[in-house]
């Protein structure tokens, strides 16, 4: 009992272990898996396995229903934020403006001019990879030479709640506003 | 259902905090004081729930987890408002645009190395990250550490 307990005081940092396992194999396996859907495998996994683990309890007698409930509640949502600071952190491994600037000046040497970096990471092609990246998955039409927002998809739902917190936090909507 | 209480509250009043002293005046290193001021809350939040509602051990480890990813989580997310992440800045443009639509050319001429690079760069050296020595960017031993581990991860979600 008591090993229960504290397995499940500490079931998200579990959780997120079994999502980044799975993940890093299923990837590592399946070569059609794209690295998104092996992070939404890897987080199904998790989260499986974390609601499993409080079902468990509660076929066993540790919990009440009600128990069960709160705790899959309150531990789910520990596993919730742990797995979108992995999510996040990938993405701050593949493509974060200050990584792949770093990641620049580490392949020369560990020193580099400014213009030297302006040649191998442009505003330029920052900008057409996410152009690029964003037209690929429909988030934005480009005709006759001009993008366009068709349907608001998730990505335009997120900016703007992006730019709402912005105003709530920071009070601008962006850095570039004096 | 006592731990799920104390955590909304430490975690609420850490948020109000942070919104009050970021209206006063937003800090020059914000992500440090976003840590200092969530898992500060923490043992204050602990040490007057003493004498409320007390929880045991385990209630405590369990507050302490949850609010560790929820303050984490929170960092990450605040690192998209601190600075426009560039795909932000590209869809707030195309939305200004409305029914028009916004050219390449427009897009090219607004987002150009100062927006995009060289505020970064100036972060790298204001976070230690690396420093200007005869015109050039040196990645600072932190900086070293910090890219090893990026690399390290970085080949392990490549093929």
């Amino acid at each position: 009992m008591k090993i229960y307990e504290f397995a499940q005081a500490v079931s998200p940092v579990w959780g997120l272990a079994i999502n980044v396992v799975f993940q890093v194999i299923a990837f590592k396996i399946f070569k059609s898996l794209t690295l998104f859907k092996a992070v939404v495998l890897g987080f199904g996994f998790g989260l499986l396995a974390s609601v499993g683990f409080e079902l468990i309890g509660y076929s066993l007698g540790y919990l009440s229903p009600q128990e069960c409930l709160y705790q899959i509640f309150f531990n789910v949502l520990g596993y919730g934020f742990l797995s979108y600071c992995y999510f996040s952190f990938l993405g701050l491994v593949e493509s974060a403006r200050r990584t792949v600037l770093m990641r620049t000046i580490h392949s020369q040497g560990g020193a580099l001019s400014e213009s030297e970096i302006l040649v191998q990471c442009s505003g330029l092609q920052m900008l057409n990879s996410r152009l690029a990246r964003l037209v690929r998955k429909n988030q934005i039409v480009h005709r006759n030479g001009k993008y366009f927002i068709e349907n608001h998809t998730l990505v335009v739902v997120l900016v703007k709640t992006v730019v709402a917190v912005k105003i709530a936090v920071i009070g601008k909507r962006s850095e570039l506003d004096s | 259902m006592n731990a799920l209480i104390l955590w909304i509250e430490i975690f609420c009043a850490a948020f109000f905090v942070h919104l009050v002293l970021w209206r006063l005046r937003r800090p020059r290193y914000q992500t440090k004081a976003l840590l200092a001021i969530f898992f500060g809350a923490l043992p204050v939040g602990f040490f007057l729930s003493f004498w409320s509602n007390p929880l045991n051990f385990l209630g405590y480890l369990q507050v302490t987890v949850v609010h560790t990813g929820a303050t984490l989580a929170y960092i990450m997310f605040y690192s998209a408002l601190e600075v426009d992440p560039p795909t932000v800045l590209i869809i707030r443009k195309i939305l200004e645009g409305k029914a028009g639509g916004v050219s390449h050319e427009v897009l090219v001429s607004e987002f150009t190395d100062d927006v995009l690079v060289k505020p970064r760069l100036k972060d790298l050296v204001r976070d230690q990250f690396a420093i200007v020595k005869q015109d050039s960017y040196v990645l600072t031993s932190k900086g070293k550490r910090f890219i090893s581990i990026m690399n390290l991860y970085y080949k392990l979600i490549r093929r």
